[in-house]
């Protein structure tokens, strides 16, 4: 029999903005989940895991920024992960005294590995071509070759004993506890203003925003993550709190049948949303921890592994058009997988 | 409940553009009267651009100043509903006084966050008569001034092209000089529209400062303006 207070379900998409499908343009999300797959803890607690999503800039001076997306994801996840494995067991002061060295942890390896495909992966005709056609960008890139591959970056590791969430740049975080109030565990950067954002490119491991909260009595029943395309597809932001409580309404009034809704439909509705609001390409990762669904899941159809992760799948008669096969994000990766 | 979508209602991304027209009294005759001609003939140009990116709504408004500053249409208008409303000429060039009154509206309240950058197209024919230099200060003291897509389209010899120069604040970018109301129909169309598509194209980051940000250059990706004919215009400003 296994026991569903400590499970967590994960489930995650990136559409291509509508804009960028109008303009031929690839989606620059990306999102991305370690362990790739659900896996037994032996112990039965719950094994960490972690999600990240970022947000490629996007416009012609960062041509590469859908690799800067993807690097960033990768690598986020493969150190908070390895946080998780070394960390899990000791004080939760040792826990966060360590947590302040991530950030550099990730931005380190991100620019090496940036930098290296710089190197190696050789200009295409079409950069070669804009980078002659402009001299100032040119000049910029020449000192910081990690300009191209501009990227936000937001991740949270859930461990048995407690979440970490680490924010560069804009999107969002959303917590909604059991009785079904919401907030957000990372206070906005006031940096982010229009589309301006904190980037890798430029960053400095300051600039990373990380909050550890640790788990008790009091923890989220849902976390969802979302890249800024989705919550600037509302009219305002009471609207985008609104989809994190829908949900979390949706799952308590209707069990597993809820459940399996959003994961069906997850990708129709973030492509509705950006056909409808921003244009922009949308990322969303939802986190459901089981322990608050007891009674309301089916505890026959429990999973028998800590983590489960349901990849979203078309909703029947949501036309799909407008995603291709190079825009979709593939589903989770994992770094030593790639 | 979710009925069809979670969340609440979804709305495309509002735009802002702000007319500042000089209306002083050196403005009088061939001048205001070419003005309104050629806002209104950009304005269907303007909307088919606007339509290619249905994800931007853009709302229209216009300032005049002459004697003091005045909303000459004080309503953010969507651009669909948009319909030009002639100005008139007399006074002096209270440039200052307008600067002000678009920095109030720049503030956050009215302005929606989640906006893209506000469009502010300057037309003058002189020299400002008030503080501008303060008035400026005033836009680019709020957020959305910073972020704002400045154009200027001075007419004739005399406007203050320093003035205009000072309000874009980009050297890469010049004030462009109408020397005719051919010209200037030409200017004012192609100033509407360009900077339209800079403000709505889907992440436009510019130039990074030093502070970790990348930073959506305050005058994004726009083109120099084309080379402007002298049409069958009879007169020379």
């Amino acid at each position: 029999m296994t026991e569903t207070h400590d499970t967590w379900r994960l489930i995650g998409a990136s559409v291509r903005g509508a804009n960028h499908v109008r303009q031929g343009i690839r989606n620059q999300d990306f999102i991305g989940w370690e362990p790739a797959d659900a896996c037994m803890n032996e112990s039965g607690t719950v094994t960490p895991f972690v999600i990240s999503l970022a947000d490629g800039h996007g416009s012609e001076k960062y041509f590469r920024s859908h690799i800067g997306a993807q690097f960033a994801v990768e690598i986020a996840n493969e150190v908070l992960y390895q946080f998780a494995q070394t960390h899990v067991h000791l004080p939760f002061s040792r826990i966060e005294v360590d947590a302040e060295r991530l950030p550099h942890q990730i931005l380190a390896q991100w620019k090496q590995d940036v930098e290296r495909n710089w190197e190696n992966d050789r200009q295409t005709d079409d950069e070669i071509a804009w980078l002659e056609e402009h001299v100032s960008a040119r000049k910029a890139i020449a000192k910081n070759p990690t300009i191209p591959y501009g990227t936000t970056l937001i991740s949270t590791l859930i461990t048995e004993r407690f979440i970490l969430y680490c924010q560069v740049g804009d999107g969002n975080v959303i917590t909604v506890a059991g009785d079904g109030t919401y907030a957000e565990p990372v206070p906005p950067d006031e940096r982010n203003f229009a589309n301006e954002a904190v980037s890798l490119c430029n960053a400095v491991p300051k600039d990373f925003q990380l909050h550890i909260q640790q788990l008790g009595t009091k923890q989220p029943a849902l976390i969802m993550l979302a890249t800024d395309g989705y919550v600037n597809s509302f009219r305002d932001i009471h609207g985008f709190y609104k989809v994190a409580t829908d949900i979390w309404d949706l799952i308590i009034n209707s069990g597993e049948d809820g459940l399996q809704m959003v994961a069906n439909s997850l990708e129709g509705w973030l492509e509705r949303s950006t056909q409808m609001g921003s244009g922009d390409d949308i990322s969303v990762g939802i986190l459901w921890h089981m322990s608050a669904f007891q009674g309301q899941i089916a505890r026959a159809e429990a999973p028998s592994s800590s983590t489960e992760i349901v990849s979203p799948s078309p909703l029947p008669g949501v036309a799909l058009t407008n995603i291709d096969d190079e825009s979709t994000q593939p589903a989770p990766t994992s770094r030593a997988n790639s | 409940m979710v009925s069809s979508l979670p969340g609440g209602e979804l709305a495309s991304r509002p735009l802002h553009f702000f007319w500042i027209a000089d209306c002083s009294g050196s403005m009088s005759g061939v001048k205001i009267q070419a003005l309104n001609v050629a806002i209104r003939e950009a304005i269907p140009e303007m909307r088919r651009v606007a339509g290619n990116n249905p994800n931007a709504q853009v709302y229209m408004r216009a300032i005049k100043f002459s004697t003091g500053a005045n909303w000459h249409i004080a309503q953010p208008t969507r651009l669909e509903q948009f319909q030009w409303i002639d100005l008139t000429a007399g006074g002096v060039t209270a440039m200052g006084k307008a600067f002000q009154m678009v920095a109030e509206q720049l503030k956050v309240p009215p302005m929606d966050p989640r906006g893209l950058p506000p469009v502010l197209v300057l037309i003058s024919d002189g020299a400002p008569t008030d503080n501008a230099n303060q008035g400026l200060q005033a836009i680019m003291a709020e957020p959305w001034g910073q972020k704002s897509v400045r154009l200027a389209i001075g007419i004739g010899e005399d406007a203050n092209y320093n003035m205009l120069e000072r309000f874009i604040g980009n050297p890469e970018i010049q004030p462009c000089h109408a020397g005719n109301s051919d010209q200037l129909a030409q200017y004012i169309r192609w100033a509407s529209t360009v900077a339209i598509q800079a403000s709505s194209s889907p992440h436009a980051p510019g130039m990074n400062d030093q502070q970790g940000l990348t930073v959506v250059a305050t005058q994004l990706n726009i083109p120099a303006p084309p080379p402007v004919s002298n049409g069958q215009s009879q007169d020379i400003w």
